[in-house]
């Protein structure tokens, strides 16, 4: 008897303990306040704990010309059939994509017009496990609504999403971190995702450098993707250049004491450059550790390296202000968000992803570096195609305007050669399209452009 | 002559791991790669984490797998209490949640919002150091007593298995519960205000190390020193080492066991929380990855000391904590390194606690503590199937399965169709090692992998056809299997439980994540013939039916998984009808009496873990081609775990019991359907699957399957027809847990 009523009682807490989570999600969801859509464009919003302030000084109707411009949109909000986009997306490590997409989809439906006058419809679907890559692939793939699909960042399932989606459903790829997002034949990536990136950052450190540099330790991190950049992208590079290489893996669940254990043991107390490719807990980690270490190499990294946990740690730790640490110079996609300018579309989405950007769930400030903005301009490309094709969203239509999209791609360097990049002599990157990249540095309180889109000499990783 | 060759290797091992010692110390370079502040952090926390699982031991006789994820969920609660000044809650049962889910569902209009259950505590806008501190600690006492009073000390009688997996449980339940209320991201602790983490200070020997570095490996030596006191010196401690050697003699002399255990819980948690707190924030950050996954090397600490030693047991710690940065200098600077491709050999640094394991068992063998506990509950029941179930019950759950695969189900239900199929057979062989023979194996997921990636190599670079790889896979993770089942033959229960765990990180790291295994850029890719191919949207004419909708998934990619499943279902029920698994269950039993009944122990062990690790080969095979690929995160040691804990809440000594366990897995039928149906996030797979796995080795051990077979049981006695005596019902009923340990007692 009593047996049963302990049974009973384990029985009924699970059960609320189900509807407690249905409850939980409900509420969740639902908490979201909307904002109201304004035209305003001049925008004066602080990122992190407050100290860095990214202002867009352009009119409002110059921003909205450009995004015109480049949609080929008609201003005014959308109406009737929603245009339906499926978007796969690891919600838990990388919540900025969404942001991005959101605040595009909302910019496009409210002021552009929509996506030939019809709104856009995000359907999201969440990756975390490759389970959850064949599930996403399979709705999408079997849904006949849905015109295109687009991803975010995933670090698990990739190669089960891409298989299920490979000649059913156009496919964008979004943030891609593993080597399925380059590799792929389902799809199209409009950045040089990070081949070009790490390609490029190790031409910058071979060539762009005075004095050139005589040894580099790079830590990446301890999985297949981060091994095969250090081996295939990084080494090549510096072996052609004759500069000594060290390179140390370090897990995703590394401590802050693993991290600088990894640093002193790859050599970067001796190394003029260290180059960590590594995710913003651990770059904190690295930033931490050189000061422990009282060590000053010349740090070259990616774009991964900033954001508001950054700008925070510096501020609450070191008492610094400012971003990103000073000195760092900082791989991308040939733009700067620190440097907003018109002509690459930088301007606009700073201003209308503050507009209508929401905080991930859990976070209290807009994270809108980082992903959110590659993410946000494939949707603006997308728009792009559906306004060229006049709302034909078939699949024909629709991949063959992605595979042959020429550029230019906005907030991103150069011009597009999708499916035929041949990067270090390696033609497997077929889903790569851009093939430049840039370099900006942050020193004493500013950003300044190395070799880049504002300046003109972004690096063209297919010569390197 | 055995004897004496096994002398000169205790010595020759010795003597190697002094001189390693002495050259990585001697050495300057080494040195300052082995002697640093980061290692002194790492090893103290590692430190932490092991002095709480000996003392639990100590005083109640549980290795704690979970203290890991205690030290996690405690510097959580001190992180938020400090940055928010809030106590967080984890999710709780909300009975209104229920009344509002069937208003809504009889009228979609209804407004009908009853309070929820609060997330948070607040205690104001943040808080200061000492505040939080405290209300932490106090955190740690009450979840000690609670960790006592609600599942451990319902436990104390029960077999080791029943202990292991409840404390696996609570190392899936708390990480996830972190997962659902800060996501999986770092959470960033405020620094202690008292030292200095950016300034480094000189030391001997040309050590650099930073002041909170240094204070935390201070206050690792002095705890380490008061246990040692309190063990030795207070009669508390003279109690708790007389009923840790010998319980019944504890009782004799007037101990209570159950205080001691409850008071070395609270002592246990309380340390674990102080060390973990003031590690994490010398960490700067806590996550609900990193702290957990120490668990290996702090396991490994506790071995080294005996599950006894708090000198030995820290002093270990230390030392892995430190070899971190040894291990990765050398990978980066030395030629001589091991290599694979260009690159050095990656993961030796997680193979390390592996080795030392091995030797520890080696040298100290059968000489491995023992409780002499109260009284031992037995495993679970492992009934014969009956003939009815073999004939007409398995057909008609495969027939069913299939109609539902091919005719019913719709895209996302046959995707998890699939993924359960995959999820019993792993279960399968969980029901093989650790439901007949009785060995707790963790190493599932990684004799999986083995074949998995093997299928990957032999597809696409030897073009061997289907299905000949999953053949020779299965074989070769069944070869891996009985090396590993050579430490089974000296070690059993809990000490095995370390061991295969230590071999599933082992394996992760310097196999499934050696580039020249997955493959690097290019990944790796499986074969997969047409048929099964999954991302293929057809149709099939069967018997003049059409199967399939003309969607993905493929419907034959899950009838491929089912015809798999049917086979090793077959093939492990009649294992446990026949002679070899009856010699089985014996061995599970009683090792001795089985010895003494003729049955070849060893050899038995042996099979055991071959016939394991083979059906584990062919789910890892049989998921290869189902996916299309193989990555290493399919066969971390966390999805061991996960697999190993919902076989046992299916029911872990039976064929049904698998069955059940495939059900509940992530992907699988019930999870989809929770998901699907009713919007449970998916968070709450492990939620749930850690909370189950508590109250079911609390208070089903027989899992679910065990719970159908006593209520269907009872249906019986109840529809009895007239005349029918109940003795004739009750004599195929199977004795119950409560029955044995009656049975079992002193």
């Amino acid at each position: 008897m009593r047996k049963r009523s302990y049974t009973l009682a384990a029985s009924v807490m699970v059960l609320g303990l189900i509807a407690g989570a249905c409850s939980e999600t409900k509420k969740a969801t639902t908490s979201g306040t909307t904002k109201t859509a304004d035209t305003t464009s001049v925008v004066s919003t602080p990122i992190g704990s407050g100290e860095v302030t990214t202002t867009v000084s352009s009119a409002g109707d110059e921003l909205n010309k450009w995004a015109l411009d480049y949609t080929g949109g008609t201003a005014g909000a959308a109406s009737g059939d929603s245009i339906k986009v499926g978007y796969a997306n690891d919600e838990d490590f990388f919540p900025e994509n969404t942001i991005g997409i959101e605040a595009a989809r909302d910019y496009i439906n409210k002021e552009l017009g929509g996506a030939a006058g019809h709104p856009i419809e995000i359907v999201p679907c969440k990756v975390s496990v490759a389970e959850d890559g064949a599930k996403c692939g399979t709705q999408f793939a079997n849904d006949a609504t849905i015109s295109v699909v687009i991803t975010g960042t995933i670090l698990n399932g990739n190669k089960e999403l891409y298989d299920s989606l490979n000649g059913k459903k156009p496919v964008i790829v979004g943030n891609g971190v593993t080597s399925d997002d380059f590799t792929t034949p389902a799809g199209q990536a409009f950045t040089a995702g990070s081949p070009g990136v790490i390609t490029g950052m190790g031409g910058y450190v071979a060539s762009g450098l005075s004095p050139k540099p005589k040894s580099v330790a790079i830590l990446a991190q301890n999985n297949a993707a981060g091994k095969a950049a250090a081996d295939f992208l990084f080494k090549p590079v510096m072996d052609k250049a004759g500069i000594a290489f060290t390179f140390v893996g370090i897990d995703n669940t590394a401590s802050a004491s693993d991290v600088q254990a990894a640093l002193k043991a790859v050599g970067a107390d001796k190394a003029d450059v260290l180059v960590p490719i590594i995710t913003i807990q651990q770059c904190i980690n690295v930033f931490d550790a050189m000061k422990a270490l009282a060590i000053t190499p010349i740090v070259v990294t990616t774009g991964l390296c900033f954001g508001t946990p950054m700008t925070d740690h510096l501020k609450t730790i070191t008492g610094e202000t400012g971003p990103v640490p000073n000195g760092w110079y900082f791989g991308g996609y040939g733009y700067s968000y620190f440097q907003p300018d018109l002509d690459s579309g930088m301007k606009t989405y700073i201003a209308k992803v503050q507009q209508y950007g929401k905080p991930a769930p859990n976070a209290t400030t807009l994270e809108y570096t980082g992903f959110a903005g590659p993410e946000f301009s494939n949707l603006m490309t997308f728009d792009k195609f559906v306004n060229a094709s006049k709302g034909t969203v078939d699949f024909a239509t629709l991949d063959a305007a992605i595979r042959g999209f020429k550029g230019p791609m906005m907030l991103q360097a150069g011009p597009l050669n999708c499916g035929k990049q041949v990067i270090l002599g390696l033609p497997i990157f077929v889903s790569v399209c851009a093939s430049q990249m840039g370099i900006q540095q942050f020193k004493d309180g500013a950003w300044a452009s190395i070799a880049d889109g504002l300046n003109g000499k972004a690096i063209d990783v297919t010569k390197v | 002559m055995r004897g004496s060759i096994t002398k000169y290797l205790q010595w020759f091992i010795g003597v190697s791991a002094l001189v390693m010692v002495s050259w990585a110390l001697i050495d300057t370079n080494t040195r300052n790669q082995f002697l640093t502040g980061p290692g002194l952090a790492s090893g103290a926390l590692i430190a932490a984490i092991s002095l709480g699982v000996v003392v639990t031991y100590r005083g109640s006789g549980v290795v704690n797998f979970a203290n890991s994820a205690i030290a996690m969920y405690i510097a959580y609660v001190y992180a938020v209490l400090r940055k928010d000044g809030d106590l967080f809650l984890p999710p709780l049962p909300n009975p209104f949640a229920l009344i509002e889910g069937i208003v809504h569902k009889l009228d979609a209009t209804s407004t009908l919002d009853l309070p929820d259950i609060p997330t948070r505590i607040s205690f104001g806008p943040d808080m200061q150091f000492w505040p939080a501190l405290l209300i932490a600690l106090v955190f740690a006492v009450l979840l000690g007593l609670a960790l006592h009073f609600l599942i451990f000390r319902p436990l104390r009688a029960a077999p080791p298995l029943a202990k292991v997996v409840a404390s696996i449980g609570l190392f899936l339940y708390l990480p996830a519960v972190i997962v659902r209320r800060f996501s999986i991201q770092p959470f960033a602790l405020e620094p202690i205000p008292f030292f200095s983490n950016t300034k480094p200070m000189k030391l001997p020997l040309g050590v650099s190390m930073t002041s909170d570095e240094l204070a935390i490996a201070i206050l690792v030596i002095v705890l380490t020193v008061a246990l040692y006191a309190l063990f030795q010196l207070t009669r508390f401690g003279l109690a708790t080492r007389a009923a840790s050697e010998n319980e019944k003699g504890a009782v004799v002399l007037g101990f209570s066991p159950e205080f001691l255990a409850g008071a070395n819980w609270v002592i246990s948690t309380l340390i674990t929380g102080l060390l973990g707190i003031f590690a994490a924030t010398v960490l700067r950050t806590v996550d609900p990855a990193v702290i957990p996954a120490l668990i290996i090397p702090a396991l490994t600490a506790a071995l080294v000391g005996g599950f006894t030693s708090f000198g030995w047991t820290t002093f270990a710690a230390m030392m892995l904590g430190m070899q971190f940065g040894l291990v990765k200098y050398l990978e980066a600077q030395h030629h001589w390194y091991p290599k694979s491709g260009s690159g050095p050999f990656p993961g030796m640094e997680r193979m390390l606690p592996l080795i030392i394991i091995v030797l520890v068992l080696f040298l100290r063998g059968k000489s491995l503590p023992t409780r002499g506990a109260i009284s031992a509950g037995r495993l679970p029941f492992s009934p014969t199937p009956p003939r009815w179930a073999i004939r007409y019950g398995g057909p008609a759950l495969a027939l069913t399965a299939a109609v539902f695969g091919l005719f019913i189900f719709g895209p996302v239900f046959r995707l998890a169709l699939a993924n359960s199929l995959i999820g019993i057979i792993i279960c399968l062989s969980v029901v093989v090692i650790t439901g007949y023979i009785g060995q707790i194996s963790l190493a599932q997921m990684a004799f999986a992998g083995i074949s998995a990636f093997l299928v990957s190599k032999l597809t696409t670079e030897h073009h061997v056809p289907f299905p000949i790889p999953i053949l020779i896979g299965a074989l070769v993770a069944m070869l891996v299997g009985v090396l590993v089942a050579l430490p089974a033959l000296r070690v059993r229960g809990v000490n095995l439980a370390i061991v295969t765990l230590a071999f599933a990180v082992a394996i992760d790291k310097t196999i499934f994540g050696n580039n020249s295994v997955n493959g690097g850029f290019v990944g790796a890719a499986v074969k997969v013939p047409k048929l099964i191919s999954q991302p293929r949207d057809v149709q099939y004419k069967i018997l003049g039916l059409i199967a399939g909708d003309g969607k993905q998934p493929n419907p034959m990619t899950a009838m491929f998984c089912l015809i798999v499943v049917v086979i090793l279902c077959y093939a492990v029920a009649n294992l446990r009808r026949s002679a070899t698994g009856r010699r089985m269950l014996a061995t599970r039993s009683n090792e001795r009496a089985a010895a003494a009944s003729g049955v070849n122990v060893s050899g038995m062990k042996i099979l055991a873990f071959a016939v394991s690790a083979f059906i584990a080969g062919v789910g890892g095979a049989v998921s290869a081609y189902r996916f299309g690929s193989v990555t290493p995160d399919k066969f971390s040691y966390v999805q061991s775990l996960t697999f190993f804990a919902f076989a046992y809440l299916g029911g872990i000594a039976s064929v049904y019991g698998s069955i059940s366990g495939g059900f509940l897995v992530a992907g699988g039928l019930v999870f989809t359907f929770l998901s699907e149906k009713l919007g449970v996030p998916s968070e709450f797979t492990l939620i749930l699957g850690g909370l189950g796995l508590i109250i079911a080795s609390v208070q089903n051990p027989e899992g679910i399957s065990g719970a159908i077979r006593h209520a269907g049981f009872a249906m019986r006695l109840r529809l009895r027809p007239p005349g029918v005596a109940t003795a004739e019902i009750e004599h195929q009923q199977p004795p119950t847990a409560d029955a044995e340990k009656v049975g079992t007692g002193s």
